[in-house]
């Protein structure tokens, strides 16, 4: 080989080229990470909550009368959902608009997703753990509320529905609970359904 | 060898220098910076209510620091739909349940209804003989706590409630063991009916039951239908709907059944029932009209 010493300098400015080059590309991808948390508000899981998914059905919160919405003694809305093979329970969830909801969900079974559309919820079911996404709800009206995450031969039929109230209109039972199936306690005549599609 | 190694000239390392300071309080700023990001300032915006630490280490899912599941009240005083869970302590009884024992305990008690091979005698017992342990295990532990009503499960109640866990497992393996004489098929009565059974009817959110039915995915306590007469699956389809019958884990088959039309239960039945049990004047009369 020829001893050639090279330009130190050359060298060193050719790598700080590179380093510029690539400090922009993570200062894009760590800002979009940033911005679409604090603006469109999509957290990562602040919390990591472990559950037994083999015995979700016969204790704890996720036992099949305690699904669906509740409203807690402070006030505030939960909703329980389970995602199985090949539905969510319960299929269909009423919500109050303009409060805030926080849907807590996990799976006896297989990877499913959460997503309501129209509204920032949208986060993976892992069996084992359980998913919890806070939002609140604008506007009254019906979503759709798909799985997103293939889970087998029934996946394409895993939908249902969100239906959100009236704040008024959202009125618990002794039990603090609102299903599909309570009558709506409007207290003015009912708006026209939207039909859903 | 070290040795070999010629010295850096000093002039090189000067100018190395300020490079090699500066490119490392970049790295390091950098990771802490993330580290901020990532653990506490994205999660928990504003209302965090803890230290640093503990927010990682809720983040990272580290036993301990998690927060309390939230009290809910209503869940002490559900009563579960099924007491039977697939933990460890359930698939290791099964996987050591004793064949030679259950054929005793079907000799004794279920041959003069669901025969020694599984095969039921007459249209009102079902068949045992394709169905799964898994499946006859969960069958049987709801019958014997009450758990299945419904159809003519007080029959099955009386004869669940003479074992116990083990005994169950070991009959459930024995007829799991039983191989059928015939194959069958199911009939194609209509095409809405056998789309329904294969594909499924995603404007009504209702899965194939193929899903979950044909043994290849969907819950493992499924039971087989294919073979079972048309009154026997036509009763437990009415009795999902009705709520009767409510030992399904997450309503998964009541849910399913409270969206059939009348005429779709009956299709169905004779689509899985594959011709057996057609003796019974009630189905042929279902045959005919299907036809
Ligand atoms: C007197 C007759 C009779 C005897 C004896 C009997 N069974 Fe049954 N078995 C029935 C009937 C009837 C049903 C349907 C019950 C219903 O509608 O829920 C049934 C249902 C079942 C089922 C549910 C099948 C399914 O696909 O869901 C299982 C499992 C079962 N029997 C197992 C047994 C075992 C094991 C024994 C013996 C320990 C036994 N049976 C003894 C009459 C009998
Ligand atoms: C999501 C999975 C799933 C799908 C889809 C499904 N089933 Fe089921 N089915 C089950 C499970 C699980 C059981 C057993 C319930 C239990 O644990 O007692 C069952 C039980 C039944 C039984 C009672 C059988 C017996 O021997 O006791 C019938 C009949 C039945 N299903 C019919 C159907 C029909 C018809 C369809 C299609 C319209 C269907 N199922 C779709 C999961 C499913
Ligand atoms: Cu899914």
């Amino acid at each position: 080989m020829v001893e050639r010493p090279m330009d130190e300098r050359a060298i060193l400015r050719t790598e700080l080229r590179w380093v510029i080059v690539v400090a922009i590309a993570v200062l894009i991808i760590v800002g979009s990470i940033v911005i679409s948390s604090a603006a469109v508000v999509l957290h990562p899981p602040s919390s990591v909550e472990r559950i037994d998914p083999t015995t979700l059905h016969v204790s704890g919160e996720f036992v099949e009368d305690n699904l669906g919405a509740v409203q807690n003694r402070d006030g505030s809305v939960t909703v329980r959902l389970v995602a199985t093979q090949f539905a969510f329970v319960p299929n269909c969830i009423v919500v109050p608009a303009d409060r805030p909801v926080t849907f807590r969900i996990t799976s006896p079974d297989v990877i499913h997703g959460l997503l309501i559309v129209g509204t920032n919820v949208n986060t993976m079911v892992m069996p084992g753990y359980v998913s919890e996404v806070r939002t609140t709800f604008p506007r009254t009206g019906e979503h759709l509320m798909p799985c997103h995450e293939f889970c087998g031969l029934g996946h394409s039929e895993m939908w249902s529905r969100v239906r959100v109230v009236e704040p008024a209109a959202w009125q618990p039972d002794e039990n603090g609970r609102v299903s599909c199936e309570t009558p709506a306690r409007s207290p003015v005549e009912e708006a026209p359904e939207e039909t859903p599609q | 060898m070290v040795e070999d190694r010629p010295p850096v000239p000093a002039e090189r390392e000067a100018l190395d220098r300020p490079w090699r300071i500066w490119a490392s309080v970049a790295v390091v700023s950098f990771v802490l910076l993330a580290f901020l990001l990532g653990f506490l300032v994205v999660p928990e915006r504003g209302k965090a209510g803890f230290d640093p630490f503990t927010a990682m280490c809720r983040a990272l899912g580290i036993p301990g620091f998690g927060r309390e599941p939230p009290e809910s009240p209503a869940a002490e005083r559900a009563a579960p739909a099924s007491e039977v869970a697939w933990t460890s302590d359930t698939r290791r009884l099964l996987a050591s349940a004793d064949v030679k024992q259950g054929a005793q305990v079907a000799e004794s008690i279920c041959l003069p209804c669901h025969g020694m091979d599984g095969v039921g005698t007459t249209p009102i017992y079902p068949h045992l003989v394709r169905q799964s342990a898994a499946a006859i295990f969960k069958q049987m532990q709801d019958y014997r706590s009450g758990k299945r009503q419904g159809a003519q499960a007080a029959i099955m109640t009386a004869f669940a409630q003479m074992l116990d866990d083990r005994q169950i497992a070991n009959v459930a393996a024995y007829y799991a063991s039983q191989r059928p004489s015939q194959r069958v098929r199911p009939i194609a009565t209509s095409p809405a009916i056998v789309e329904l059974a294969r594909i499924g009817d995603p404007a009504r959110s209702l899965p194939p039951c193929e899903a979950c039915h044909a043994g290849s995915g969907g819950p493992i306590e499924a039971p087989v239908l294919l073979g079972q007469s048309v009154s026997y699956l036509e009763q437990q389809l009415q009795a999902f709907a009705s709520g009767e019958r409510r030992n399904d884990i997450f309503a998964r088959m009541r849910t399913i059944a409270q969206q059939l039309t009348p005429e779709e239960i009956r299709g169905l039945s004779l689509y899985y029932s594959a011709g057996s049990g057609t003796e019974n004047t009630e189905s042929d009369a279902t045959a005919a009209m299907l036809r």
